[in-house]
Parts: C-alpha cells; structure tokens; sequence
C-alpha cells in the first residue's frame, strides 16, 4: 500500500474500509507490481472473470431493471406490477411469496395479509398476480424458496400453454447442512436443484441471499467469504448428490449487496467473481467457464438507507448503483428511499426504476466494461479484500458446515451491534443522523410531488383473501385435491424428491397453508423445517 | 434489583435490530429475555410467567395497532394492565401516534439512538405503572 503521507509530512485522516482496509492518499504502479494481467484479471468474459462475464459489458445487454416488490393480495400487486413494467423495469422481483405457511384464514394471519409482500394461499391468486403480464419473455425472481410458491408458478406457466424450458428466473433457493452425505434425501433445497437441472434449463435454481447477511453490518470481505462459502456449500452438495458440477454451476447466481463505502464496493465485485470462478475451477473441477462465472443481482442497501431526511436516500441509493453498475452486476433492485418508515411507495419505487434508467442511458457507464478496472486503488483494493476474504473462507472451511453456519450467525449480531454504537457515538458519519441533523425534523419533506396517494395497507385485504380462498375450495375438484395431497404426503414419508408432488399438489389447488399441514402431518414441523424449502421459519 | 425486559418479536427473519437492541438493553443493565416471534396472547402469557417488568415489542411485518391492541386486550385478561411498553420495527408516523394515544411509552424506529431506548426503558420501570410518556 501507498505511504499515506501526503507530501507535507502530516498523515492525513485515513478512510478505513469496513473490511478494514486504511486507505492510501493516492496509488501506484508499484501497489499492483505483482498483478499478472493473463492469470488475475483477464479481459472481460475471460476467466477468471474478475473483469466481468461478457466480453461486451453491458452494450450487449444491460442489467435487469428489476425493483423487489410484493404488496397487499394478488389484485394490488399485479396493479403494481403491470405500472412498473410499463415504466420501463424489465424483469419482475416478487416478495412474499409463501412466506407464510398457513391460510389467510388462519388466526396467525391476523395483521399480516399484505404486509412485508403479496399474500397467496393458492395457484388462483398467483395466476392473477401475472394477469396480463407476459411470464415468457420477462424473468421472475421468487424471494424466498417456498416450494409451493415456486411449483404455483410453474403451474401459472403450464395453464398458459408455456413450456417449462422457455421460462426464466431465479429461485432464492440455497442449500443448508441437513441430512446424510453422500445422499441427503429429503434435502429439499437439493430437490430444487436437481428439478431445475432437468426441466428448467434457464432457471436460476440457486441464489446465495449473502446480501441479506450483509444488511447486518458485517464487511465486504465477509460478505464475500460468507457468500463464496454457501456457494461452495450449495455446488458441493449436489455434486455429491450425482449432479453435474458444470450444469449447477451454469444456473447458480449470488444475491449481493451495494453499500456505501463505494471504491470498496466496486473491488467487492470483482475480487468475488475472480475467488468464485477459481472455487468452481479448482476445488469443484468445473470445466465449462460458464459454470465458472459468478453472475449476480443487487439489492442496493437498506440498512444504509435512515428515517431522517428521508430524500437524502436518493443519493445514497444512486451511489449504491452506480457501484453496482461499474462492478457488473446482471441484475438490480434500488431501494426506495422511503421504505426506512414505511412500505414503499409508487412515487418512491418509480424513483427507483428511474435511477436505473438515468444509470444506463445517461451516464454513459455502460459503455465500457469494467470501467475501473486498471485503477491502482481499485486493484489494490480488489487484491485486499480477496486476501482478507480467504482468510475468513479458510476459517469456515476448518469448521462442520452447521458450525459454519453458526459462524456467520454470530458473526452477523456481532457486527449489526457494532455498527450502530458506531453510528450513535459518531465515529461512522451518517448524514442527517450523527451529523448535519436538521432540528426539529417533522414530517419528511417531498417538495410538491403528493408522496403517497394509495394506501399502504388495508386490513380489508384479509377479508378478501379469505373469501377467495373459500371460492378456490368450494370449485376445486375434491377427488383430486384429495389425490394429490395423499400422493404428497406420501413422497415425503419416502424421502423422494418433493418437487414435482408439490407441484401436482399446486395444479389441484391446494393451499400452501394445506400443503404445509400435509407434510407436518407426517414428521412434524421440525423435521420439515430441516429439509427446507416450505419457509415454516418465518411468521 | 436488576429489571426483566420480556424482548418479543411480531414475526421471524430480519432480526438484525433484535438482537442489536437486545444486547444494548443488556450492558444498559437490564435482564433480557428473549422469546423470539409470538403472538399477542404467548406474549402476554411469557410475561406473566417471566415476571417481565417490561415489554419491549418488534414489529417489522405485522400491522403494529393490530398487535398492540391485542397484545393490551391479553394483558388485561390475565391482570398485566401496569406493564409498560415499548414497540420498536417499522411504524409508519401515523401508527406511531396511535400506538402512543394506546399508551405505549416509546416507538423506536430506524434512526434511533441505542442510549434514547435504554433511557426510556429505564424511565418506563421507573415508575409505579406503565401509563404513557416516552
């Protein structure tokens, strides 16, 4: 690293990276003396891939302008999601999807219908979330690994006459320690894979959700090693279950973060893609580089986002793209800048698609691949943070996998508890909060713009869901709802793949709230929580 | 005497604030316990049970006048009506003033001050009854 001295004698004030990394005054040729261009960086779509996985960078294709959202029931989203896509988002992300693992009717739903995602009970109210949206040609992702969810959108496709193989998208699926090697039947999130593998060729089946961990507080360099690690977890395991390392490694993409320390976050990126496609290379004996590359949507950052002066969070969530976008990544979601008090609203989620919009058509970024690459600071920092993260990688490699996981955890409320003291005693500056506060805030200032003019919740919404849950039962065919449950249940008493009898048990309209009970019914909701992929944790 | 804070959760996952608020209730002094999600009855229940001299509430995904409002019906079933309490999570401002004319003592959201939560903890075991303030 540079003498931080900057020529006068007197060390200036360092910046100091969240993954700990004190910054330089300026670089030089002599930081990266040891850089081999050939074996470190390579062109752009050369492996190891830290310049990026297409040669052309975005001219060829730009990112996917794709804003999380999931609002109310089935009709407020599918509203939203058509407006959304009318304004120029160009593929879909949906949250709540099988989050909750009982029906609307259930007294556990009380408050939740609506909140924090769309509500869906059944294969009926998925297919109305996509009225009139064309599932064929837009990729969805699924947040969250709810197997029926994912089974009710495969069957959404089915009812339209869409082949399987044509559909596009991305299930957050990922694979957690359960079961015996080298088989692990029963292991739900492997199921996944291996159903993807078969009949879903451009369907992301796995998405390493290492942003989420990130949003804690934890570093870059951990959100790397924690994240190259589940990967690894994720791609070793099905290898073990008979899979092709080259077909898993084709269809499994990260889910990342874009924080505020912002050269950091643009190094992030590359030195991530560079450890991965050596991972997938070395360790995993992957021989197609495409299995090598690492492909990966953002989610800008919440936790980065505050209450107070809530538009300054326009500006932080650009810089947030914009670091997302100089370190290529395949997919973007921009936080709205209100949702650090409330469900996101129209006027801030357009805001969000805008500043993607402004990204690749005015600023001219896109039009070189990795832009930044050859920076000294910027390879420096890449080489730093590849380093620390091997470090930490090593350290999880040394534990069990559940010991890992135990790890991370740990490691996550460690850091989530730092960061905020650092916060209120103001050594981490945070604009608006610890400094430049404005006394006296009261309501957040919009300027003219009406903020919100739709509601943000209705707790009518229940109501509804409830009614058409009835109708869904009341015009099923009891025979084969019937059939398909006892066909269900007896798949998972056998530890077949679960997939496909979830599947069947959607097209007969079965509730996921039934669907849970079928398979708690059988070893209790322990022993399904451990095979994942129904999402039993969360409410 | 060491103060119980009975630390619950309206739903599972995103529990980064959780455990951040749980661990500064900690070193301000206070007995932590923490029962992860329940429901307005187990709540009310655990905090019959633990002798809680505090609620302290996260409410990320459920409607936060919904659950306070049932959470307060369920104490005053079992006799709690003096337990204070505090809600923590995303309130959007109109539910924080609602959820105040309820009588809770505070309602923190993003933005705020680990020392501003301990202090109205302490505020709120303090004195005789819950009642309103924060």
């Amino acid at each position: 690293m540079s003498d931080s001295r900057d020529g006068t004698g007197r060390t200036p004030p360092a910046h100091v990276t969240t993954s700990g990394v004190e910054l330089g005054s300026f670089y030089s040729p002599a930081d990266v003396a040891e850089l081999d261009y050939g074996r470190d960086l390579g062109n752009p779509g050369e492996y190891p891939f830290t310049r990026g996985t297409r040669p052309s960078g975005y001219r060829g294709r730009k990112w996917t302008v794709r804003q999380v959202m999931g609002l109310g029931t089935a009709e407020e989203t599918n509203e939203r999601l058509r407006y959304l896509l009318r304004e120029g988002q160009t593929g879909i992300s949906l949250t709540g999807l099988g989050y909750a693992h009982f029906e609307s009717s259930d007294p556990r739903a009380a408050g939740l219908v609506g909140r924090g995602g769309v509500w869906v009970d059944t294969l009926d109210d998925v297919d109305l979330v996509f009225r009139e949206v064309p599932i064929e040609r837009t990729s969805i992702n699924q947040t969250g690994n709810s197997i029926p969810a994912f089974c009710m959108i495969l069957a959404t496709a089915k009812r339209r006459g869409i082949p399987l193989a044509d559909l596009s998208g991305t299930i957050q699926n990922y694979v957690l320690p359960w079961g015996e090697p080298p088989k692990y039947s029963g292991n739900h999130y492997v199921d996944v894979i291996e159903y993807c593998a078969k009949h879903l060729p451009r369907w992301n089946h796995t998405s390493i959700s290492v942003r989420n961990t990130r949003e804690s507080g934890i570093s870059a360099a951990q959100e790397i090693a924690f994240g190259l690690y589940e990967g690894w977890y994720a791609a070793a395991t099905a290898k073990e279950r008979g899979a092709d390392v080259n077909r898993v490694g084709r269809r499994l993409t990260f889910f990342l973060n874009a924080e505020s320390d912002f050269l950091e976050e643009v190094a992030k990126f590359r030195a991530v893609r560079r450890m991965w496609a050596r991972i997938m290379r070395e360790r995993l004996g992957a021989t197609d580089d495409r299995a090598c590359q690492l492909r990966f949507h953002v989610q800008t950052s919440g936790v980065a986002l505050t209450a107070q002066q809530p538009l300054n969070n326009v500006v932080r969530a650009t810089l947030h793209a914009l670091a997302a976008a100089l370190g290529g990544a395949q997919s973007m979601s921009v936080n709205a800048f209100d949702e650090a008090f409330t469900i996101p609203s129209k006027l801030a989620q357009t805001l969000s698609v805008r500043t993607q919009q402004i990204i690749q058509l005015e600023s001219g970024v896109t039009a070189v691949a990795d832009p930044l690459g050859g920076s000294w600071a910027i390879e420096v920092l890449t080489n730093e943070l590849e380093s620390r993260a091997r470090e930490i990688f090593a350290e999880l490699g040394r534990l069990s996998a559940e010991g890992a996981w135990r790890h991370i955890s740990a490691c996550t409320r460690d850091a989530a508890y730092r960061r905020q003291l650092e916060i209120d005693d103001g050594r981490r500056p945070v604009v608006g909060v610890n400094c430049f506060v404005e006394e006296d805030e009261e309501e957040p200032s919009f300027g003219p713009v009406s903020h919100r003019a739709e509601p943000d919740y209705d707790p009518a919404w229940r109501e509804k869901q409830i009614r058409r849950l009835e109708r869904v039962k009341r015009e099923r065919d009891p025979g084969g709802a019937e059939a398909a449950r006892r066909r269900l249940a007896e798949a998972y008493r056998l530890r077949e793949p679960i997939v496909e009898p979830t599947l069947e048990a959607a097209e007969a309209y079965l509730s996921i709230g039934e669907i849970v009970e079928t398979l708690a019914a059988v070893a209790g909701e322990t022993e399904l929580r451990k095979r994942g992929g129904f999402m039993i944790r969360l409410y | 005497m060491t103060r119980r804070v009975l630390l619950a959760s309206d739903t599972r996952g995103h529990t980064a604030g959780y455990y951040v608020v749980a661990q500064a209730l900690r070193d301000a002094g206070f007995e932590v316990i923490v029962t992860g999600q329940q429901l307005p009855r187990e709540i009310a229940a655990a905090t019959a049970q633990e002798d809680a001299d505090l609620i302290a509430l996260r409410i990320m995904d459920r409607d936060p006048v919904e659950v306070v409002t049932g959470l307060i019906a369920e104490m005053q079933a079992i006799g709690l009506d003096g337990v204070p309490l505090l809600v923590g999570g995303i309130v959007h401002r109109k539910d924080a003033a609602r959820l105040r004319e309820l009588g809770v003592a505070g309602v923190f959201g993003p933005g705020s001050k680990l020392s501003d939560i301990t202090d109205c903890a302490r505020r709120a075991t303090a004195e005789e009854s819950g009642g309103t303030g924060g």
